[in-house]
């Protein structure tokens, strides 16, 4: 199937929730918040899921070479990157039709890209690092993204959800993400640039550490393999 | 002139995949050897006696847990084992360039190299096949391949050459000797002592992750098949029994 799976399997995605869910509370522009929340969130779970599992699934090159482990969740980024990239411009071209599309400025929109970029990997190279010492952590990373799902207001915006259920949903740094998508696309607004300093500031040093971590466990790694 | 020296290198498996489980498993134990240029050492041993590990130890794959490997310039090493690192959906041609880069050559190099590669391979018809396609002695063809021709000053070979046929054996074979007088140093694992003594002048015995013995190559190659009549049936099995017990 290659690339059309990479459109169908989000489109498919937002179908399934779209029929479980919109139609329960009367249809309406929810569709298309839904698929900015539900294409994003396909994107931040697909860099994080395979980034962490990268060094597993390519064991076979890192017992056979001596090479920086960080390579396979770099590549991981670019390939769930450019899946991405095709999904983007599906979703521009749905909200087009629906005449819902009201982009904000270009410099919002590729810091909105940057730093789901950022954040997600970040967390893809810490998990990669845990996973060859302990392989069961996959399962849970799996479940706990499903239901991080639930928390990010990818299904309903944390936006429209009480202010107590905001303050709490809000920590998650996933659900400012969505949110981002459905304001630079939905919405028109401008981006905080605090809380993008913010986030970036916080996911910095996981990232670093990720990485010194990863370079000097580079020969131990591949023992741990299995 | 030495190019490499372990020593007193051990290195450790974990035992199990349970996280609190600190049990090690030893696959190297005090190994110390010199690798100089133009050498070619054949490493003899058992099933778990430690001879992949320490090829992937020399290859900067593992790091060891206690010793230390000192590197008396810049090697360029290349290593070929029976999994060979390839990537399934990959075609031939693909393989061949992501191993080169991966074994530290420059793109332009090996796209100068490519068409040589193939057709030392001898996999013209189906280097644009997926590399799943192929068989066991074709992937370790392209493998070799890729390997001499990205110029080493370590060759290691792990049980690949096992898999090929004469004719390939053949034509590896000259080509070590070749890399040999050429300076670059191979060290070559194998299950078959015949093979270690054609091609080798040093070898190395190992015991369960120890050197056993290390020396001239036919010495070494005629206590090794020696230590298998020593060991009679019944004593192999008194020997097994008692070791459990213990």
């Amino acid at each position: 199937m290659g690339p059309v799976w990479w459109v169908l399997e989000p489109s498919l995605y937002v179908i399934v929730f779209y029929l479980a869910f919109a139609h329960l509370r009367g249809g309406g522009d929810h569709v298309y918040s839904l698929l900015c929340g539900l294409s994003g969130w396909h994107w931040i779970a697909g860099v994080i899921n395979q980034g962490a599992n990268s060094l597993v699934r390519k064991k076979g090159i890192l017992q056979s070479f001596s090479i920086h482990p960080i390579i396979f969740p770099v590549l991981t980024l670019l390939l769930q990157t450019f899946k991405f990239s095709v999904v983007l411009i599906c979703v521009i071209t749905v909200l087009w039709i629906g005449g819902v599309l009201k982009p904000a400025g270009l410099i919002d929109i590729v810091l909105w890209l940057a730093t789901t970029m950022f954040v997600s990997f970040s967390y893809a190279v810490i998990l990669s690092v845990i996973i060859p010492f302990a392989p069961d952590i996959q399962l849970i990373i799996s479940r706990a993204m499903m239901l991080l799902m639930f928390l990010s207001g990818v299904i309903f915006p944390i936006g429209q959800m009480s202010a107590k259920a905001q303050a709490y949903l809000y920590w998650n740094p996933f659900a400012h993400l969505i949110e981002f998508g459905r304001k630079v696309l939905l919405y028109g607004e401008s981006l905080d640039p605090v809380l993008i300093s913010t986030m970036l500031l916080i996911h910095a040093p996981i990232l670093i550490f990720g990485y010194l971590i990863l370079g000097k466990l580079r020969g131990e790694i591949p023992k741990r393999l299995i | 002139m030495r190019i490499m020296h372990l020593e007193n290198v051990s290195l450790n498996y974990r035992e199990g995949l349970n996280l609190f489980n600190r049990r090690k498993k030893v696959a190297l134990k005090n190994l110390t050897l010199d690798i100089n240029s133009g050498e070619n050492i054949g490493i003899l041993g058992r099933n778990g006696a430690g001879k992949s590990t320490l090829l992937k130890l020399l290859a900067g794959i593992f790091r060891p847990d206690a010793g230390q490997i000192i590197l008396d310039k810049q090697v360029r090493v290349a290593f070929i084992g029976l999994q060979s690192g390839f990537v399934p959906y990959m075609s031939g041609i693909e393989n061949a360039i992501l191993t080169g880069l991966l074994m530290g050559m420059a793109k332009s190099e090996i796209k100068k190299k490519l068409d040589q590669i193939i057709e030392y391979a001898e996999l013209d018809d189906v280097i644009d096949r997926p590399i799943f396609s192929y068989s066991a002695g074709m992937r370790a063809r392209l493998a070799f391949a890729v390997s001499v021709f990205s110029d080493p000053d370590l060759l290691l070979i792990d049980e690949a050459m096992s898999v090929g046929d004469r004719k390939f054996r053949e034509k590896s074979k000259k080509t070590i000797q070749e890399m040999i007088q050429g300076d670059a140093a191979v060290v070559l694992v194998s299950h078959e002592p015949a093979l270690i003594s054609n091609l080798c002048k040093k070898a190395v015995w190992f015991e369960r992750g120890e050197v056993k013995e290390q020396g001239e190559c036919s010495m070494v190659v005629d206590r090794y098949n020696a230590s298998f009549h020593d060991e009679s049936p019944s004593k192999g099995i008194q020997k097994a029994v008692a070791e459990d017990a213990a």
